[in-house]
């Protein structure tokens, strides 16, 4: 198996639900804000009009429409020596993780994602800035990959 | 059996109980007393105390006050009485504090405990213990007493002895330091050496000759203008509380960083800081996860440098009122940035190095445009960078150095990190839609929290995923190496 050959692997498409649904309910909070011009006839807050709740909206429905793209972009690769991860459309980021730098693995699912099957594997290293979060993991697979991870950072723990 | 006061390292090593110094009391208690009645006495000065003192002395004022204060004014003595009560009972409570403040240590642990009535123990295990830091804070220096602050691993897990001599303080610190678990070397004596001293009036020349006095005289300025144009004289308020904020700025700073010294000692670098209150902390350069050497435009022409680092669990960061100890050098000059340096990076010492940092700080167009002199060593920003890092395009990059990052980047502030392989936690290639038109990647080692920033932009793309690549080989071989080692070492035991 050659090094250089990098087979990403990807999240689960039942994942774009979940960023669905994640996406509507951080847009209610500014729909409810920019839209109270509408239900306030208050000739003082005339000059608001609708124009702010036009944006909240076209950023929401530009985010949901991305959602299937973001979603194929996240993948991950458990190389040799590391873990390789990378995420993003617009603003992409891959990181390389060596293995002998895990300090921590944790599995998380929230009520939403537990409907699913789903759940989220995060690494945690010495370094806050290394922000590996792999979403949409059927549950199975991200406790095979954190008992694979921390057995492999077992034998290969530099520390710090 | 009464324990007796610790009055030397030596009689700590028993594992017997042992009080802190019998002035500890006063220390504690004494301070926020005299706080007390300070405060009492000006409150009461105006409308008691000199009323009495003036009718003790024949003035009769006419009586504006009301009818409290002339009777507490009569009664002043009964007050004072019961103010003296007060004092003694909480001198009795802080005696009684320090009798049950109690400190002992054996081969394994540290232990403190105190409290009359809700009482606590702490124990640190002596393997556990990260780094001891001498702290004096100005009352208790002016007695010779210190404080000793101990930091173990884990959160919350410090403990404090306050307060003891100094010289008893720093026997102690060596003496924990010394545990044969927390080293597997003999207790020799340690070395220690004077390496670099920030000189007061540097320090202070270098506070006034930076961007902070621009910006203050920028905004000294605009509020003169501002207060001529108003032609109000309570517009000058604005002038004269940016000059009084400037002093009390430059003030600060020079009282809480001013007396730099840099010890080494057995390896380890020892930072001693503060003017007034001293603060002490030794940093075993296994700690020191990243160090950036920076230059703001101002220092350009006095040639001065300034070293920061960033540290593995730094104690200095959970109070904000000792200084963090992620400053290493305020302002130095080349030789003694270059020495710094060489304390951190025991793995550097070679000059060929020391000059390639040179070369970096100094022309690293220079070394970018060496293409090829030892493959791959070092990248430098494309020159389609120019659209996105205008102004340093020319001098961002980065270097292979022996077992170490180095990451060049900044024109205005000039900055040079520099990582050490066995220490980076993981790297990473970043595009934003910017760099993309331009097809450029961000590539940045990730380290532990702090000042040094290690990131740089405006990489072609392919530049960055090779030196992505070389960079993730370099840090899984110093992995490898570091596990080897210390399996060896495991072994021999």
């Amino acid at each position: 198996m050659s090094e250089q050959m990098t087979l990403w692997e990807s999240i689960s498409p039942r994942y774009r639900l979940e960023a669905l649904v994640h996406t509507l309910g951080s847009s209610i909070f500014p729909l409810v804000v920019t839209s109270v011009p509408l239900w306030v006839e208050e000739p003082e807050l005339a000059f608001l009009s609708w124009y702010p709740l036009a944006g909240v909206i076209a950023i929401t429905v530009s985010l949901i429409a991305f959602i299937p793209a973001r979603v194929r972009a996240y993948g991950y690769a458990l190389r040799a020596d590391d873990l390789v991860f990378r995420r993003g459309v617009i603003f992409q980021r891959q990181v390389a993780v060596p293995y002998g730098r895990l300090q921590l693995v944790d599995v998380t699912r929230g009520p939403l994602s537990r409907m699913l099957g789903l759940s989220e594997l995060r690494l945690v290293t010495a370094a806050a800035s290394t922000g590996v979060t792999i979403p949409g993991l059927p549950m199975a697979r991200s406790e095979d990959l954190r008992d694979r991870l921390i057995a492999v950072a077992e034998t290969r723990r530099a520390g710090l | 059996m009464t324990p007796a006061v610790l009055r030397s390292a030596a009689d700590l090593r028993g594992g017997e109980w042992f009080r802190l110094h019998p002035l500890t009391p006063v220390l504690q208690g004494g301070v926020v007393l005299l706080g007390l009645l300070g405060a009492g006495f000006a409150a009461l000065w105006e409308t008691v105390i000199l009323r009495a003192i003036l009718s003790a002395a024949g003035v009769d004022e006419d009586d504006e006050g009301s009818e409290v204060a002339f009777f507490l004014a009569d009664s002043l003595g009964l007050v004072a009485a019961g103010a003296l009560v007060v004092v003694l009972a909480s001198a009795l409570v802080f005696w009684l504090q320090w009798r049950v403040h109690l400190v002992r240590m054996d081969d394994e642990v540290l232990e403190v405990t105190k409290g009359i009535i809700a009482k606590s123990s702490r124990r640190a295990r002596l393997d556990r213990i990260n780094t001891i830091g001498v702290r004096r804070p100005l009352i208790p220096r002016l007695v010779g007493l210190a404080k000793l602050d101990v930091q173990a691993a884990g959160n919350d897990a410090n403990v404090v002895l306050a307060y003891l001599p100094y010289s008893v303080a720093a026997a102690v610190r060596r003496e924990i330091l010394q545990t044969p678990s927390s080293g597997d070397q003999e207790s020799k004596p340690q070395v220690i050496t004077r390496e670099l001293e920030v000189p007061l009036f540097r320090y202070l020349a270098s506070l006034v000759v930076s961007v902070e006095t621009v910006f203050f005289a920028g905004g000294f300025v605009f509020s003169v203008v501002a207060a001529v144009t108003s032609e109000e004289l309570v517009a000058w308020i604005g002038p004269v509380a940016v000059l009084f904020g400037y002093v009390a700025y430059v003030a600060d700073r020079f009282f809480r960083v001013g007396n730099f010294v840099i010890d080494s000692l057995d390896g380890d670098v020892r930072v001693s800081l503060g003017l007034l209150s001293t603060s002490v902390e030794t940093i075993p350069p296994a700690r020191i996860h990243a160090v950036q050497i920076s230059q703001p435009w101002p220092w350009k022409v006095l040639g001065w440098w300034r070293v920061d680092a960033n540290l593995a669990s730094s104690p200095g960061s959970q109070n904000k009122k000792t200084p963090a100890h992620t400053l290493l050098l305020p302002v130095a000059t080349r030789g003694e940035m270059m020495r710094m340096v060489e304390l951190c990076m025991p793995g550097l010492k070679t000059s060929e190095v020391l000059g390639q940092i040179g070369t970096l700080l100094d022309s690293p167009h220079s070394l970018w445009s060496e293409r090829g002199v030892p493959e791959g060593s070092s990248v430098g920003a494309s020159s389609r960078a120019k659209y996105r890092i205008p102004l340093s395009f020319s001098v961002t990059g980065a270097a292979v150095l022996p077992g170490v990052i180095a990451l060049r980047h900044g024109r205005w502030i000039s900055r040079l990190s520099l990582v050490p392989c066995a220490r980076i936690q993981s790297s990473s290639v970043a595009q934003g839609p910017w760099h993309r038109v331009l097809g450029l990647s961000s590539f940045s080692v990730e380290s532990v929290e702090g000042p040094v920033s290690t990131k740089v932009l405006g990489l072609d793309r392919a530049d960055a995923l090779r030196w992505w690549d070389t960079v993730h080989a370099l840090t899984v071989s110093a992995i490898h190496q570091k596990v080897t080692t210390k399996r060896g070492r495991r072994t021999k035991a």
